[in-house]
């Protein structure tokens, strides 16, 4: 049978038809009931068995006529709930009415159906009852598009302020509404996905599971997340595919349980969860990653060379592997410990720790550890460092340390044992045997004398110097005015002709090591007195001053003062901006001064003019001098 | 108060000048001068020491040939006859270690050797002036 078609190929209207006669019962009817598009089935009156099956009712509910012949149609299509109902309708069928209703019906595999039913009784010649005519009408799809608009009323104001894409669904799993997000995500426009199946959001290798999934959800909604443990993926309208992560919320509504699908594009985070792992990668260290049970869950290349094993026997194993068997038993106590108050800190800190290579040697590590706060809860992140080149390093540090220690012993003993021979033999012979030398001869001892005694000074000065580099430090409150009151008294006890206007405050507190401090003072003291011996009214002050933008000690005298040219050169041992004639000295009292405050994390620095006396400033880390109580 | 001084010192020129310090002040005690660690003990422990006095007082340097000062102190102090003999370290050490382990070993004081002849003399003469004439020793052997 042909139809006249217009240019576009649609049937042509108002067109009188060609028909070669009408259908022959005999031949063409059951052909044309068979390929009815509609479910057209036939039961017994009395109990519902089913007698006949159309094609048609095969393609919408997916059983073949010889799996349903002579069962009840109601135990076949009818969910439990709507038994009675669909019971009473049979009886008004068989009483002569004319039932017909919308329903919803189950198919072979599980899915819903909506259908539209209508049921006839059918009687031989007699009127006796012999069939129940029922015709059903599949209209998922329609009934999809008209309670849309009944969601969408209600509901899309809502949706549209989810920041996911969102997907409502119906239980028969039909999409009825998708938000902007969602519509963008997938790339389809408005309402075109309205009372399609879901699965066109699914890529095709995947649609025949989700199918099944979405029917096991159906029976047993609830709010959870889709898959956990499995890579889900979303399909664009372009065919593209993207990893997501969905989460399902069944939502009661005015056209029955409809079901919000949630979906996330995790693209960004596995990219992100990519990144971290070439981040790791290109950690200098040897990094792991261990999970609340203390099982590996990532290492790097570093760590693989570092304890010999393939990256494949390392996950999934207890972090203990790595331990020398004796360490092992205590260290899950240590790991739970961690667990309760994870912080960025080191491993064992103060404790020598040891590491396991595949083959059975172990090495002394450093570990440092991290909490990482995931999704799948904190895992911890190891660092861990080989230290057995540190360690010898160490050793040879020590070795090296006390090489200079003993050093410093000798020149302590031995050299001044020959300058106290020296002295003490000129001071003999000046002492005894005066009377038997003339006075340039006398003056020849004095040079002797006084030169063993200068160099006597400076031995001792180079050793307090390498004292305060390998002295340890043990900081406390310090009353500089104290300590300054000790020096002056020295200082006048040795000189005690010199008139010297001391200026001091009541107390001067800093944190420093007290015998540190002691040596700062009494440095920076002795330099000012020494330069201010030729000042008629010397003025020598300690104090604290704000400058260079701190909080800093001062030591201030009115002597010789300097050329603020050479102030570079006032601090290095050995540097002397006066000869030995104007002013005698060491050269390693102001060295020591600052390496006293550098110890300390501090600094010293110094303002002078040139006979018109100079300023030792010190400034040490802490709180300031007004703050000390 | 003839008691007698035991120098323990190797630095011969270190020994000229404690003899002349100790000279000075006139104390008119025999001074006897050991060389080296080993030569002290035999002076104290060796044989027929038992027949000697003991000195008042013993000088010790602590960097000895042989057996050092520290050693030397530990066997004085070890040793039943000398357990309560006096014994200043004398040293040009500056060491705190040393001081500590001086203490540690029973010195009865422990004295820096200066430079300057002067104050050697002084040191000389409070030495003497305390150990060899104001202190009291137990009488030998006890």
């Amino acid at each position: 049978m042909l139809l006249k078609r217009d240019a576009e190929g649609l049937p042509l209207l108002g067109h009188p038809c060609t028909v070669a006669g009408p259908v022959s019962p005999e031949q063409d009817v059951g052909k044309l009931l068979e390929e009815f598009p509609d479910a057209l089935i036939a039961v017994t009156p009395d109990d519902g068995c089913i007698t006949f099956w159309s094609r048609g009712a095969q393609r919408v509910f997916g059983y073949t006529s010889e799996e349903v012949i002579g069962r009840s149609l109601i135990d076949v299509l009818v969910p439990l709930e709507h038994h009675e109902l669909e019971r009473q309708l049979l009886r008004t069928a068989t009483e002569g009415a004319l039932p017909a209703y919308e329903g919803v019906r189950k198919s072979k595999d599980g899915k819903t159906v909506y259908v539209d039913v209508s049921m006839r009784a059918v009687t031989d010649v007699n009127g006796a009852l012999m069939h129940i005519a029922v015709s059903k009408k599949d209209i998922t799809h329609l009934r999809s598009i008209r309670e849309s608009a009944i969601v969408e009323d209600k509901f899309r104001g809502i949706l549209e302020t989810a920041s996911d894409a969102m997907v409502m669904v119906d239980t028969a799993g039909r999409i009825m509404l998708m938000n902007d997000e969602a519509q963008r995500l997938f790339g389809y426009d408005g309402a075109e996905l309205s009372g399609q199946p879901v699965e066109v959001l699914v890529p095709e290798r995947l649609r025949t599971a989700h199918e099944a999934h979405r029917v096991g959800y159906s029976l047993d909604p609830k709010t959870r997340l889709m898959g956990a443990r499995l890579d889900l993926f979303g399909r664009r309208k372009d065919g593209s595919e993207f990893p997501a992560e969905i989460s399902l919320k069944p939502l009661r509504t005015p056209a029955g349980t409809v079901t919000t699908v949630a979906i996330r594009d995790v693209g960004d985070r596995r990219n992100a969860d990519l990144r971290f792992r070439a981040f790791l990668e290109a950690a200098p260290d040897p990094v792991m990653i261990v999970d609340r049970e203390g099982s590996i869950v990532l290492v790097n290349a570093q760590t693989e060379r570092l304890f010999g094993y393939p990256r494949n026997e390392l996950i999934g194993k207890p972090v203990e592997h790595l331990i020398p068997t004796r360490f092992r038993g205590e260290h899950p106590g240590h790991r739970l410990h961690y667990a309760l108050e994870p912080r960025p800190r080191s491993m064992g800190s103060g404790l020598k720790l040891h590491a396991l290579r595949r083959d059975g040697t172990e090495f002394p590590v450093e570990i440092s550890l991290g909490p990482i706060v995931t999704e799948v809860g904190t895992l911890v992140s190891c660092t861990i460092s080989d230290v057995t080149d540190r360690q010898r390093t160490e050793t040879a540090l020590r070795a090296a340390h006390a090489e200079l220690e003993a050093f410093s012993y000798s020149v302590a003993h031995d050299l001044r044992a020959p300058l106290r021979g020296m002295n003490g033999f000129a001071q003999i012979l000046l002492d005894e045997y005066s009377d038997k030398l003339d006075a340039a001869g006398i003056d020849c001892l004095h040079e002797i004398h006084d030169n063993a005694v200068r160099m006597g000074a400076l031995i001792d000065a180079l050793l307090s110097l390498a004292h305060i580099s390998r002295t340890t430090l043990k900081p406390e409150r310090i009353d500089l005015t104290r300590l300054a009151q000790d020096a002056f008294k020295r200082l006048k006890a040795e000189d005690p002709q010199r008139q010297v206007e001391v200026v001091l405050p009541d107390h001067l507190w800093a944190y420093l090591d007290p015998q540190l401090a002691r040596n700062l003072i009494d440095n920076l003291l002795d330099n000012a007195w020494k330069f201010t011996g030729k000042t008629p009214h010397a003025r020598i002050e300690l104090g604290t001053a704000n400058t260079e933008g701190v909080s800093a000690y001062f030591v201030r005298d009115n002597g010789a003062g300097f050329d603020m040219a050479h102030k570079s050169k006032l601090f290095g041992p050995f540097q002397r901006l006066h000869s030995m004639t104007e002013f005698r000295g060491t050269g390693i009292g102001l060295a020591t001064a600052q390496r006293v405050a550098v110890r300390h994390g501090g600094r010293i620095w110094a303002d002078g003019v040139v006979n018109g006396g100079a300023t030792f400033y010190f400034w040490l880390p802490g709180p300031p001098a007004e703050a000390i109580q | 108060m003839n008691k007698a001084l035991l120098l323990v010192e190797d630095n011969p020129t270190d020994a000229k000048l404690l003899v002349r310090a100790f000279g000075r002040w006139n104390f008119g005690n025999e001074i006897s001068i050991a060389t080296d660690g080993a030569a002290a003990l035999e002076l104290l422990h060796g044989s027929g020491s038992e027949k000697r006095p003991l000195p008042g007082l013993v000088l010790l340097d602590l960097k000895l040939p042989r057996i050092d000062g520290l050693e030397v102190l530990r066997r004085i102090r070890e040793h039943e006859r000398t357990r309560s003999l006096p014994v200043v370290v004398l040293t040009s050490s500056r060491e705190d270690e040393d001081l500590i382990r001086s203490y540690a070993f029973g010195a009865n004081a422990y004295v820096r050797k200066p430079v300057n002849f002067t104050e050697f003399v002084d040191a000389a003469k409070t030495l003497g002036l305390f150990w060899l004439v104001l202190n009291e020793t137990p009488p030998s052997g006890a």
